[in-house]
């Protein structure tokens, strides 16, 4: 009776978990997402990937001129301060490398990464797309800018690619 | 579903016997027929069509159509999940194979979760974190299987996380080498427990303990080609320790595991210990290439053959059969090996293939006669 009881909790929690789980998770990165401030950064270096896991373009932030991988350790936190762009359009850029644990008394718009092979990345730099746009995204124009949502902390979380004035997908739609 | 026929037969003997009267034949052979055998060929293809299933919602996952909007899909992934989970729980209590496929169906399903959620939000991440996620979340799904497939498809996924896991900590690689050996040293050492209070757990912890087995018998074919810095310091210690305590857990387990079961494994692992100690200690560089090829295919041999009784005695025939072929197949790959020029080479796979007769015409004459010997010392322990 005690075995068949246990084996009944057993199949509940092996659904309850999993489901849990996932929904926990899916709530708390939807929330991450709609939270932080929105801005707008420039990105480069495009290399459209085909995986099982969906087709995704990938690239990278351009956060201006400063180098902000030099004599930095791998794989450790590297954070920056940026500017917020001005009214005619400059985007964002870095003015300076900042502590991570001191960074939000130093710069108000703090962004946190890590530099892998001399370049700095946030964890963030894929964009899933339709299959459809496929053809369409293999090459992208110049000027694309990544729709960012920046939290307190300095992680960011993508939301969208604007090409000009259109979404990126509106962009691969027109040219379908 | 029918019952099995070997079921049917035996039922008839002990009838036939006076051990068992009809009605008890009746109730066991109602018992059988609602808790039909999940191992079977009708099985084998509604376990395919599942696999089908899962695998083209996770295609269609990843096509990412753009007509949906994200949070209809979430919605819709969600309310699905509810569904399969309430009809797993509720609606499909006394089948057990029904509720099998959804149990392996609802694992896929939930690894096409991960990557829809991450399609829609954009995440970028190393795949370990997906892999060490889906395993955490499906442990309890993979442990209630009522058959191999669930802990099959848990433990290669899981593991692949772990090692994910294990390489971003970038360890030494004598290190590394050593929490790969521990952690499959655990899947093995778990697995050698008979949780007899606890039977729904055995298809699991066979699974885990067949894989540490089959990851014994790799390192052993491995074995010869590897270099004396494969085997530093911590990893020579933690293979042998994870050997000495599944060897004393066979012991303390005694009364589960048949005399000749536990003597094979030990033979097993003591071969894989010397093989070990030859790579950490001997001067392998000083003997000539054919003595070292010898050596490790002789262990090889007794290794494997000492594992393939174990399973015999345990009552595993078709794994003392494969592990047979194995021993077989290693051979032939010891005398090609050996070959040296074009005329031992044409000699040599004409020989070959007479050896693959011979063996076959050996086969069929000697097994009776192997079998009823494995079968009196197995009755004898």
């Amino acid at each position: 009776m005690l075995t068949n009881r246990i084996q009944k909790s057993w199949q509940f929690a092996a659904v309850l978990v999993p489901f849990s789980a996932l929904l926990l998770w899916t709530l708390k990165v939807h929330f991450v997402h709609s939270g932080g401030t929105t801005l707008r950064v420039k990105i480069i270096g495009y290399d459209p990937v085909d995986l099982l896991s969906g087709h995704y373009l990938r690239f990278r932030y351009d956060f201006g001129s400063l180098p902000i991988c030099a004599e930095a350790v791998p794989r450790a936190s590297v954070c920056i301060c940026v500017d917020l762009p001005s009214d005619d359009g400059v985007t964002m850029l870095a003015n300076q490398k900042v502590e991570c644990d001191a960074g939000r008394n130093v710069c108000r718009n703090l962004i946190k990464g890590t530099c892998q092979h001399s370049t700095f990345l946030t964890g963030s730099e894929r964009f899933y797309f339709p299959e459809q746009f496929a053809g369409v995204l293999a090459r992208v124009p110049e000027d694309s800018e990544a729709e960012i949502k920046v939290q307190v902390d300095g992680s960011i979380a993508l939301t969208d690619i604007w090409v000009k004035s259109q979404t990126i997908l509106e962009y691969a739609r027109e040219r379908l | 579903m029918a019952v099995d026929r070997k079921i049917i037969r035996k039922l008839d003997e002990w009838t036939a016997a006076g051990l068992v009267d009809a009605d008890m034949k009746d109730r066991i052979h109602q018992y059988e027929l609602q808790h039909a055998s999940t191992r079977g060929f009708l099985f084998a293809i509604t376990w395919l069509a599942v696999a089908c299933i899962v695998l083209g919602v996770i295609a269609l996952v990843a096509s990412n159509w753009d007509v949906i909007a994200p949070a209809v899909k979430l919605g819709l992934y969600f309310m699905l999940f509810a569904g399969a989970g309430c009809t797993l729980l509720f609606g499909v209590r006394d089948r057990s194979i029904l509720q099998e496929l959804l149990r392996l169906g609802l694992m896929g399903y939930i690894l096409a979760g991960i990557g829809l959620v991450a399609q829609i939000y954009h995440l970028h991440s190393s795949p370990w974190r997906g892999m060490v996620f889906w395993g955490a979340t499906t442990l309890l799904l993979a442990v209630s299987s009522t058959t191999v497939w669930g802990a099959f498809l848990w433990v290669p996924l899981a593991l692949s996380g772990w090692v994910g896991y294990l390489e971003s900590l970038h360890l030494a690689n004598s290190t590394f080498t050593a929490a790969i050996t521990a952690s499959l040293g655990v899947l093995g050492i778990f697995g050698s427990f008979p949780f007899t209070s606890f039977p729904h757990l055995t298809p699991f912890r066979k699974t885990t303990f067949a894989f540490a087995c089959a990851a014994l018998l790799i390192f052993s074919i491995a074995v010869p080609y590897a270099r004396k810095e494969v085997m530093e310091n911590s990893m020579f210690a933690a293979f042998m320790a994870v050997l000495v305590i599944w060897g004393l857990v066979l012991q303390l387990n005694r009364a589960y595991y048949p005399k000749g079961t536990r003597v094979g494994l030990w033979i097993f692992f003591g071969c894989a210990a010397i093989e070990a100690c030859f790579i950490r200690f001997g001067q392998l560089g000083a003997w000539s290439n054919y003595n070292a090829k010898l050596l490790f295919t002789a262990l090889f041999v007794g290794g494997t053959l000492s594992l393939g009784i174990a399973a015999f005695h345990f009552g595993q025939r078709r794994v003392f059969e494969l592990l047979c072929l194995f021993i077989f197949l290693r051979l032939l790959v010891l005398y090609g090996e050996l070959l040296l020029s074009l005329t031992m080479t044409g000699f040599g796979l004409i020989s070959i293939g007479v050896f693959i007769f011979v063996g076959l015409w050996g086969w069929k004459k000697l097994k009776p006669g192997i079998y009823a010997k494995l079968e009196g010392q197995r009755n004898a322990h």
